[in-house]
């Protein structure tokens, strides 16, 4: 079926089956492709997008479940994000990087939610995503970084 | 190791690999010394295949193995910055496609680091003295009198200093220094290598624009899914592919033999049935729609927790 997205607060129009799991019609379909696959099934994180602001797993999510909705993926811009780049950068936080897609929009997530989190706010909040790298620590740091720096450009 | 200093200048790429411990296919093909130094149109200087400093000053390194993850894009380029007392801020790293210039571009068995290392030390040496006698002959003095140091190269008698990238079209004029004449650094300089560095990549990593392999997109791509042999070593014995061939955007279904190359069944090629499609998700759709039966093999019976006795 013919299908509206809005990524990224750019306009696709696609046609796929409307059971299609939201990530491989961003992959595949639209072609961008920060957003990862992990595992399929929503143990592993590395496809988390924000759909309305809401952290979703795009790997089980149907495609349409997310039209007439704002989509956002690593490949977007927010504030938020944007102070986490700059702490992850400053802290060296990824290895191999393939997760970091999806942990950077899971903190985002949560810094859209709680200004100033504790590390059992990062701890709960970071939970689902997983790294087989094991920057758990950075990323812990990182969040702490982009707090600070957020509250340094006030 | 040693021969490399009987070799002239001519064969040194060809030849630099073989004393490296590395592999002189790739190298063979570059071993046109054309190829090597472009003169007349050079836009920067090309010491070798994998890196380049430009006339800007940026040192971008080919990278000819894959990256698994553990860092070797940073790793390689920490050489090159190394012996080229480079700033790290102008070094930037690009796969290579895979192309029989490259030479074995077989990544595994940790010997991007243990094979490259020192070609990449030694390129990034050559480098620095080919710039140090471009300066040398600019302000008059012995290169002797000259040092790197931070991407400019120093007249350590007035402390004047050029950078490197306004050496480098003089450079590539330069004929390859022996090698005999080229010093590496004592590990106890070291600034990079073995250092913490910055991934080449974050950039790349926190906007998700890094390419893995999941990622490469060429023109009329198809997208692939394999279903394996449930037990190692299997191969498929028969298979129906009605259902399969009714999921939306399956294209084509294969099956793939289990080939046991003489080298050993352990770099064979693993038996399955392959499914074509236009995207990743109608390729899964279509590998679960397929009902195959499995030639088990040998393995069939293997059981976990006998094993485990042992």
């Amino acid at each position: 079926m013919d299908i509206n997205l809005s990524i990224n607060g750019k306009l696709h129009a696609v046609q796929v089956q409307e059971d299609m799991p939201l990530l491989w019609v961003i992959r595949d379909i639209v072609g961008l492709t920060g957003t990862k696959f992990g595992c399929g099934v929503s143990q592993c994180g590395a496809c988390s997008v924000l759909i309305d602001g809401k952290l979703t797993k795009s790997c089980v999510t149907s495609v349409s479940d997310a039209i007439e909705k704002d989509i956002f993926t690593i490949e977007g811009n927010s504030k938020n994000l944007e102070f986490l780049r700059q702490a992850w950068t400053d802290g060296n936080v990824p290895q191999c990087g393939y997760c970091q897609s999806g942990q950077l929009i899971a903190a985002t997530s949560l810094l859209d939610l709680i200004e100033k989190p504790t590390d059992e706010d990062i701890d709960e909040a970071m939970s689902a995503n997983i790294c087989r790298c094991g920057t758990y620590a950075r990323i812990k740091k990182g969040i702490h970084t982009a707090v600070k720096l957020k509250n340094e450009t006030k | 190791m040693s021969t490399i200093q009987k070799i002239d200048r001519r064969d040194f790429v060809k030849l630099f690999g073989l004393a490296s411990g590395g592999i002189i296919l790739g190298c063979s093909v570059a071993a046109d010394s054309k190829d090597f130094i472009p003169s007349e149109h050079a836009t920067g200087f090309h010491p070798n295949l994998f890196i380049h400093l430009q006339k800007n000053g940026n040192i971008i390194l080919i990278a000819s193995r894959s990256e698994m993850g553990q860092g070797i894009r940073t790793s390689l380029a920490s050489a090159i910055a190394e012996e080229l007392e480079a700033d790290w801020q102008y070094i930037s790293v690009e796969q290579a496609i895979g192309h029989e210039k490259y030479g074995n571009q077989n990544t595994d068995g940790s010997r991007s680091v243990r094979t490259r290392l020192e070609p990449m030390r030694k390129m990034g040496a050559t480098a620095k003295m080919m710039l140090i006698t471009v300066a040398a002959k600019k302000w008059n003095i012995a290169t002797s009198a000259c040092k790197a140091a931070n991407h400019f190269v120093i007249n350590t008698i007035t402390n004047e200093q050029i950078f490197f990238g306004d050496l480098a079209a003089d450079a590539a004029k330069l004929p390859i220094p022996k090698e005999k004449n080229i010093q590496l650094k004592q590990v106890k300089d070291f600034k990079f290598i073995g250092k913490t560095l910055k991934s080449v990549d974050l950039t790349d990593f926190t906007h998700g624009t890094a390419t893995y392999g999941i990622d490469v997109r060429i023109p009329n791509m198809k997208f692939a899914a394999i279903a394996r042999s449930p037990v190692t070593f299997g191969s498929v014995k028969s298979f129906t592919k009605n259902n399969a061939e009714k999921v939306a955007g399956v294209e084509a279904i294969f099956e793939m033999p289990r080939l046991i190359p003489p080298t050993g069944k352990f770099f064979g090629m693993l038996g399955g049935v392959a499914i074509i499609a236009n995207n990743t998700w109608a390729a899964f759709q279509g590998k679960i729609a397929l009902a195959i039966e499995w030639n088990k093999g040998a393995n069939e019976n293997f059981d976990s927790e006998e094993f485990k006795k042992y």
